[in-house]
């Protein structure tokens, strides 16, 4: 009994959380991608602009 | 050809390119404050959840749910995408406080803790606790009101077991819905345009009789007595005189519901 004193999720919604948790890192690391993209698009637009 | 088609790319980059820059302007910051407002108080619900599971097992894991709230938080607010960040929060945020809230409302009522839930809650000011407030200020403010029907309510007491419970539906902001509203196609939905969304709290406003409404955005619903009950709905969702309603456009009629933000 005292070791499930601390537990206050089941298992099921144990997984849910570290879901969860997957979910926010993929977001940021998405929100951080984005960002590179977003850098080389324009590097490469800014080139052929000088190029034409 | 080629160069014909290059153009049209480049010319349609343009237009992406400007419309970045019309998002950041001026007029944008005012409208973005509500937004950041709104991420804090989420924010610190977070953390009253947070203080709800300490000591648990699960303690670690629900901080780590915290920070990294916060650093999205702080990243897109960081680059003025304040938008996104109240898109991202109604997606994951707001259903994440539900559902946890709930696991630990049921947690602590199975412990036989039901005097200390309120108690607790009232004392961290949590999201729920204001909202308690809130309808608390309205329910102390009916009987001045309706003086005439403070004596029907007394009497209504005597038969307490016969007196229907009323409650407000608890619905989500679909966020990727768009609504056709009027015969000529027009869509509205929770990304439209501030414009578009102008248009239709103007529309309504006409329709409906009424003023100073809000859009907040689409929500699936099943509505009461209709021909179709079976199937779930996607209707608007406004917001009026301090509270949040969910519109029937054909009929002209309003539904009171609530939703997990706390001044909607």
């Amino acid at each position: 009994m005292a070791a499930d004193q601390d537990k206050i999720l089941s298992q099921e919604q144990e997984q849910l959380l570290e879901l969860y948790l997957q979910k926010l890192n993929t977001y940021l690391e998405g929100l951080q991608e984005a960002e590179k993209v977003q850098v080389e698009i324009e590097t490469q637009h800014l080139k052929k602009i000088l190029a034409e | 050809m080629i160069k014909k088609l290059l153009h049209l790319l480049f010319g349609l980059h343009g237009i992406t390119g400007n419309r970045t820059v019309a998002g950041s302007a001026e007029g944008d910051h005012i409208k973005s404050l509500p937004y950041i407002q709104d991420s804090h108080r989420r924010l610190a619900a977070l953390g009253t959840l947070c203080s709800r599971y300490k000591g648990s097992r699960h303690a670690q894991r629900l901080k780590a749910v915290l920070d990294k709230t916060q650093q999205i938080h702080a990243y897109l607010v960081e680059r003025k995408r304040v938008h996104e960040l109240e898109l991202f929060h109604v997606q994951y945020t707001d259903h994440f406080l539900a559902a946890f809230s709930v696991i630990a409302d049921a947690h602590e009522r199975h412990n036989g803790k039901i005097g200390a839930v309120p108690a607790a809650a009232a004392k961290n000011g949590t999201w729920d606790s204001n909202e308690r407030t809130r309808y608390r200020q309205v329910v102390q403010a009916a009987p001045q009101r309706h003086q005439q029907v403070k004596k029907v309510a007394v009497d209504l007491t005597l038969s307490e077991a016969e007196v229907p419970k009323l409650h407000l539906p608890q619905i989500a902001i679909n966020t990727y819905s768009k609504i056709v509203y009027r015969q000529d196609a027009v869509e509205i939905g929770f990304t439209s345009t501030a414009e578009e969304k102008e248009a239709f709290e103007a529309y309504v406003a006409a329709q409906f009789g009424i003023a100073d409404i809000t859009y907040v955005g689409n929500a699936l619903v099943y509505m009461p007595a209709q021909a179709n009950a079976r199937s779930a709905e996607m209707l608007p969702v406004i917001h009026w005189h301090g509270a949040p309603y969910v519109l029937l456009l054909e009929e002209a009629r309003l539904f009171a519901v609530r939703t997990y933000r706390a001044n909607c």
